[in-house]
């Protein structure tokens, strides 16, 4: 096996190979810092290496496989963990705030130690997870992050670096933090897998606050497959997060179902999308027939942005309404974070209270809704990785598949957004798979059975720098169409 | 009235004009509570994030419903707090 099929394994083949003896914890744990360093730093995807902590972690996990002691699936795997999440022993930045450390590790830190993992790198993010507004990647102390499948583009927010580390091949996976699509919208753009569990699976203690009503933290992979091993190992109650659900979470390892998939897709999940982006939906929906019935569906007209958007400004405000306060918002890069939040102090409670009585409303006709199918689809995203030195614009609409990211979003309920083809000029395109509140293995399993059938885990960018393509020939669709 | 029907909502529609105002007059509250003063490049991205949020909030009234209907987190006596 060469250095590049190493990177780019998924957890359950490094797991195999650590217990074959093909390579250890510490040989893997050097080999992706390595690849830290040379590949991730250029491409701003890297807000802090943590080698001392690594390689603590892989030691610890050599002496305990090697003695015996197994903890799973994770065991010696290396990861990178969005920079708005806290652990000892390295600075939390925020994006914003270089010096800032913690001496409370957040609680997903604590469980993956607990599964065995290693922690490699504190990963780029949007200042303050882009809480206080931003127009443009390069907001971020470590610049903006390039995509690794062509460093002339970006790879969206908020979780920029955990997106650009996994698709990069420089971590086998990473946690980000989602609270309005920040791991839907990377995951689809850098074409990795990207969980946004049911709200209340993951604990959010030790990360940083942005909306408590609907931050969430979740796992990037190479795959759908990685994804549910991740949540497997960072799911669970926590007395720290009183929002955490006592619900347990087993990730179902079952050989992948071929068929009896119920599927519905949004009417009109392609209006307005880049051509690429619908040629690629449509080829998934013809393969997804193969799995099971595919049934057109519409969501319910509701105002799911103008919901979103007030109950984020009013939650945001509150976060952090101390440092509004001392006025500062002028810190940060983002020169629209200056002024975007402060319109929160003249947002009415009863206005606040009125969206989060619709979101009620919007979750029991989601819930609805989805509970006839084992997942809703529809892009991730409208189009594929924009220019990473431009302002960008997402929000033109129902054209950018945001109805349904909005709706989970509001509903708190899982969706998995995962690679479903590429573009004329090799730039990935995203399907999500939204369920019901704590269907997580359904739309997994949905989206695993999709993986197979369309062969995108074969398709990896080219090279740490410059314009990428896939290594392997690609299937005929996914290459199909585009513009960019 | 039922909740998600077609509103009869009486909550005003502001016309341009009256928006503005309102938008001139929230977006100088912001200021008086920055006494140490915002650029006016601020104020204009207040502005513009003000007049985003009166039309928000504007369609969130023309939906209908119930004097019952609750927020999305709700008070319980079991867990001794908010859900």
């Amino acid at each position: 096996m060469n250095d590049d099929e190493l990177a780019f394994s998924s957890v359950s083949s490094l797991g195999r190979m650590l217990r074959e003896g093909v390579t250890s914890p510490v040989e893997l744990t050097e080999f992706f810092l390595e690849r830290l360093r040379r590949i991730g730093e250029p491409l701003n995807a890297v807000s802090m290496v943590t080698e001392e902590i690594a390689r603590r972690e892989a030691q610890l996990a050599e002496a305990e496989l090697s003695s015996g002691l197994d903890r799973g699936p994770l065991h010696g795997i290396p990861y990178g963990l969005k920079d708005i999440v806290s652990a000892v022993g390295a600075p939390t930045t925020w994006g914003a705030f270089p010096d800032q450390q913690f001496s409370e590790e957040a609680t997903v830190v604590r469980r993956l130690r607990d599964a065995g993992a290693v922690l490699v790198a504190k990963l780029a993010t949007i200042e303050m997870a882009g809480g206080m507004g931003y127009d443009h990647p390069d907001a971020a102390i470590t610049g903006a992050p390039h995509n690794p499948w062509d460093t002339t583009r970006w790879t969206s927010g908020s979780s920029s670096g955990p997106a650009a580390a996994v698709a990069a091949g420089i971590v086998p996976f990473a946690l980000g933090s989602d609270t309005a699509g920040s791991i839907l919208l990377p995951a689809a753009v850098t074409g990795t897998a990207g969980l946004r569990a049911t709200y209340g699976r993951v604990s959010r203690s030790g990360a940083m606050t942005l909306c408590w009503t609907l931050d969430r933290l979740g796992p990037f992979g190479r795959s759908a497959d990685d994804c549910g091993l991740v949540l497997e190992a960072i799911a669970g109650a926590d007395p720290r997060d009183p929002s955490s659900l006592a619900l347990p979470y087993h990730y179902s390892r079952r050989p992948t179902r071929s068929h009896g998939f119920r599927i519905g897709v949004l009417a009109g999940a392609c209006d307005g999308a880049q051509p690429a982006v619908a040629e690629n939906f449509t080829t998934s929906v013809e393969a997804l027939r193969e799995l099971g019935t595919v049934e057109e569906v519409e969501l319910p007209d509701l105002p799911y942005a103008e919901v979103a958007d007030v109950i984020i400004a009013a939650e945001a405000y509150a976060a952090f309404d101390d440092f509004i306060a001392a006025g500062r918002t002028v810190e940060l890069t983002a020169a629209k974070a200056h002024g975007h939040r402060l319109a929160g102090a003249v947002l009415p409670a009863h206005d606040y209270l009125r969206a989060q009585r619709i979101r009620r409303v919007i979750t029991a006709r989601f819930e609805e809704l989805a509970s006839g199918f084992d997942a809703l689809v529809a892009p991730s995203l409208g189009q594929v990785a924009s220019p990473v030195d431009e302002r960008f614009e997402y929000m033109v609409p129902s054209a950018l598949g945001r109805p349904l990211n909005y709706a989970g979003v509001l509903a708190g309920s899982p969706t998995v957004s995962v690679l479903n083809g590429l573009d004329g000029d090799g730039l990935p395109t995203g399907l999500q798979l939204a369920g019901g509140r704590l269907q997580e293995n359904a739309i997994l399993d949905a989206a695993r059975a999709l993986e197979e059938r369309l062969g995108m885990s074969r398709l990896r960018p080219d090279g740490p720098r410059g314009t990428a393509r896939p290594r392997v020939e690609a299937p005929q669709h996914a290459t199909a169409g585009g513009t960019a | 009235m039922t909740t998600g029907s077609a509103s009869g909502s009486p909550y005003p529609t502001l016309q341009r004009g009256t928006r503005a105002a309102v938008v001139a007059r929230l977006v100088e509250i912001v200021s008086l509570r920055h006494p140490e003063g915002l650029a006016q490049d601020h104020l204009d991205q207040v502005a513009v994030e003000v007049e985003a949020q009166l039309r928000a909030t504007e369609r969130l009234h023309r939906f209908d419903l119930t004097n019952a209907d609750e927020p999305g987190f709700t008070m319980t006596g079991d867990s001794g707090g908010a859900r």
